[in-house]
C-alpha cells in the first residue's frame, strides 16, 4: 500500500492543498484545460496576466522555438480586468483550487485600481503582481528592475487590497535578484514568484531578420531551469522566512522537487502545459511518487532541504 | 467544435513515406481522432519525446480511413526532418482534433484552392463535400513544380475536377494558381463556395479576385503555434475583428474578416 504524503503548503497566508500551481501566461483562464486535467487536483491556478484595459497584444510571430526552450512575445493580450471578473472568473468560483489573478499596470495607480477591483470580486484567492513582463515597452520590466518601484507598487497594491494574499513575480533580468526580492518584501509582499522569463532573442540567418514580431521575447522552458534554480536558492538563502513560488522550466516531478530543495514552498508549471495540457497534474503525481520513494511523509520537510 | 471530442493520445505510426521530393505522407492509428475529425481541423503532434524539439507541430488531418488518419508534411526544419525519419511501429503523441473546421456549403459547387502544402487539407474536405451531396467539386492546386503536386490523386478520387498550376510551368498553368480562379468562376453557372489553404499572398489574390459577397470564402491559416488549445495566444492572426487564434477561432476563418 502506498503511504500517505501530506502535501499542503502555506504560501504566506495562502494555503494550498499541494505545492503545484500553474504559471501565469501559460494556462489561459484555466477553463481551456478542463478537457485534459482535473483543475481541482491543483494547488492553484495563476491565470493569464491582466491589464486594466483589454490589450490586443503584439504583432505575430509571437513564439519561437529554441533548444529546450521557447521565446514568447505575446504582449499581454488579455480581456482586461473588468471582463475577467465578469466573464472568466465565474466558472472558477465553484472550483476547489486557489485562483491567483496576475496583474500588470502601466502606472502605480493602475496596479492599485486592479487590486481593488479583484479583491472586491468574489473568487480571487491571491494577487500576483507582475513587475517583470519583458514584452511591453513601458511598465513591466521597467518597474521590475528598479527596487524603489517594486516597493511602491507592492505598497499600493497592499493598501488597495488589504487581507489579500500578495505575490510579486520577479524579473530575472536584473543584476541582483536578492535586492529586488527585499524591495518586494519591504513593500508588503507575502510571497515571491521566482522567476519570470529571461529577455532573449532569436534570429533567422536566412532572412537576416528577428524571428519574433516584437524583435525580442522572454525565454522559458527547460533551458532556463538552472538559472531559475540558482535565483530561488539565492533569495531563499538571503531571506529563508519568505515563501517562494519557484518556476522556470519545470517539466517533471523531479524538477519540482529540485525547486523545493532550493527553497521554494510551491512551484509553478509553465511552458510544460503548452506541450502537454495535463503537465501540472503529471508533475504533482511525480512529486508524490518521489516522496513515497524517499519516505517523505510531509512535503514541507523538503523545502530548503538542500544539503550544501 | 465540441470540446469533449479532443483527445491526447499515443498513436502508432502505420506508414511514413516520401510521396514527392521532401514531402511525406504519414499514416497513424488514432481511432478517436479519426472518428471526430472534421475537414480543416488539425492534430498537434510531438515529433519526439524529450526536450528538443520542445513544442508540438500542428498538421492538418488530411484524410481519414477507418481508424487511421493521414498527414502530409514537407521537410523544412529540424522538427520535420526528425518526423521524416519516424518508422512504422513508433508511436507519436497527438493532441486533437483541434480547431475550427470548414463549414460545408454542400448545396452549391465547391472550389478548393490549395497552395503548396495547403493541399494537406483537401482530401478530407473533398470527401465530406461529396458525402454531403455537393453538386461539383473543383480543386485549383498550385505548386513549385510538377513533382510537388502531391495528393492530387486523393482529391480526384473524391470526384473532383483538378486544375493545376506550377511556378516553373512543368505541369498545368505556368504561374500562380489563383490565375485559374476567375475563368473557373465564369465557367461555373452558380455561385460556388471557396475553401482555401495556402500562403497569405494566395489568400490576398483570392480576396481580390472574388468580390461577390454571395460567394462564401473560407481560408485555413497555417500559423506558428504554442499550445493549440487557446491558452497561450501565440498563434494570433490579424483580422478586421482584431487578433484571432489560429488554433480556436481558426485555422479556418471567414474570408470576410481578412478583407
Amino acid at each position: 500500500m502506498s503511504m500517505d504524503v501530506r502535501l499542503d503548503v502555506d504560501l504566506g497566508p495562502l494555503r494550498l492543498k499541494n505545492p503545484i500551481v500553474t504559471a501565469s501566461g501559460t494556462f489561459g483562464y484555466a477553463t481551456e484545460f478542463e478537457d485534459f486535467l482535473d483543475l481541482e487536483r491543483l494547488g492553484g491556478v495563476a491565470l493569464k496576466g491582466l491589464t486594466l484595459e483589454p490589450r490586443a497584444g503584439n504583432p505575430p510571430p509571437r513564439v519561437a522555438e529554441t533548444p529546450a526552450g521557447m521565446l514568447n512575445a505575446i504582449g499581454l493580450e488579455n480581456v482586461g480586468c473588468r471582463a475577467f471578473i465578469d466573464q472568466k472568473l465565474p466558472p472558477l468560483r465553484a472550483l476547489d483550487t486557489a485562483v491567483i489573478a496576475n496583474i500588470s499596470g502601466f502606472s502605480v495607480e493602475e496596479y492599485a485600481e486592479m487590486a481593488e477591483m479583484l479583491s472586491a470580486a468574489e473568487g480571487v484567492d491571491a494577487i500576483e503582481i507582475n513587475v517583470s513582463c519583458p514584452n511591453i515597452r513601458t511598465g513591466g520590466i521597467a518597474f521590475g528592475s528598479r527596487p524603489e518601484m517594486i516597493s511602491e507598487i507592492t505598497r499600493a497594491v497592499r493598501a488597495a487590497a488589504p487581507g489579500m494574499p500578495l505575490l510579486v513575480k520577479m524579473s530575472p533580468n536584473v543584476t541582483d535578484i536578492v535586492e529586488m526580492a527585499r524591495a518586494a518584501v519591504g513593500g508588503g509582499a507575502d510571497a515571491l514568484s521566482i522567476t519570470n522569463t529571461f529577455l532573449a532573442m532569436a534570429i533567422d540567418a536566412e532572412t537576416r531578420r528577428p524571428v519574433l514580431g516584437n524583435l525580442t521575447g522572454g525565454l522559458s522552458g527547460p533551458a532556463i531551469k538552472p538559472l531559475a534554480l540558482r535565483m530561488v536558492w539565492q533569495v531563499h538563502r538571503a531571506m529563508p522566512e519568505v515563501p517562494i513560488c519557484g518556476m522556470g522550466g519545470i517539466m517533471t516531478g523531479t524538477d519540482a522537487i529540485e525547486f523545493l530543495l532550493a527553497g521554494a514552498t510551491a512551484v509553478a508549471v509553465g511552458t510544460a502545459s503548452l506541450i502537454t495540457p495535463s503537465a501540472a497534474v503529471d508533475v504533482l503525481d511525480g512529486v508524490t511518487d518521489h516522496c513515497r520513494r524517499h519516505g517523505v511523509d510531509n512535503i514541507r520537510t523538503l523545502i530548503g532541504a538542500l544539503e550544501t | 467544435m465540441t470540446p469533449s471530442t479532443r483527445h491526447c493520445t499515443l498513436a502508432p505510426v502505420i506508414a511514413n513515406r516520401e510521396v514527392a521530393p521532401a514531402i511525406f505522407e504519414m499514416r497513424l492509428r488514432a481511432s478517436e481522432i479519426a472518428a471526430a475529425a472534421q475537414p480543416g481541423q488539425f492534430v498537434h503532434l510531438r515529433v519526439k519525446s524529450g526536450l528538443d524539439p520542445l513544442l508540438r507541430r500542428p498538421l492538418s488531418i488530411g484524410a481519414v480511413e477507418g481508424e487511421h488518419i493521414c498527414l502530409l508534411f514537407r521537410v523544412i526544419g529540424h522538427g520535420t526532418q526528425l518526423l521524416s525519419r519516424v518508422v512504422p511501429g513508433e508511436t507519436l503523441d497527438l493532441l486533437g482534433p483541434l480547431g475550427n473546421p470548414f463549414t460545408l456549403h454542400a448545396d452549391r459547387p465547391a472550389v478548393l484552392v490549395a497552395g503548396g502544402m495547403g493541399i494537406a487539407d483537401m482530401p478530407l474536405l473533398a470527401r465530406r463535400l461529396r458525402e454531403a451531396g455537393c453538386p461539383a467539386i473543383h480543386l485549383i492546386f498550385g505548386a513549385r513544380t510538377a513533382a510537388e503536386l502531391a495528393w492530387t490523386d486523393r482529391v480526384e478520387a473524391e470526384g473532383a475536377q483538378i486544375h493545376t498550376a506550377t511556378d516553373d510551368g512543368s505541369a498545368g498553368h505556368h504561374g500562380v494558381c489563383t490565375a485559374l480562379l476567375p475563368p473557373l468562376l465564369r465557367e461555373i453557372d452558380a455561385r460556388p463556395a471557396i475553401c482555401a489553404c495556402g500562403p497569405e499572398p494566395m489568400f490576398r489574390a483570392i480576396l481580390s479576385a472574388v468580390t461577390d459577397p454571395a460567394i462564401p470564402i473560407q481560408l485555413a491559416f497555417e500559423q506558428r503555434m504554442g499550445c493549440g488549445i487557446g491558452a497561450c495566444m501565440a498563434c494570433a492572426v490579424e483580422t478586421s475583428k482584431g487578433y484571432l487564434r489560429a488554433c480556436c477561432e481558426g485555422p479556418v476563418l471567414d474570408g470576410a474578416l481578412l478583407r
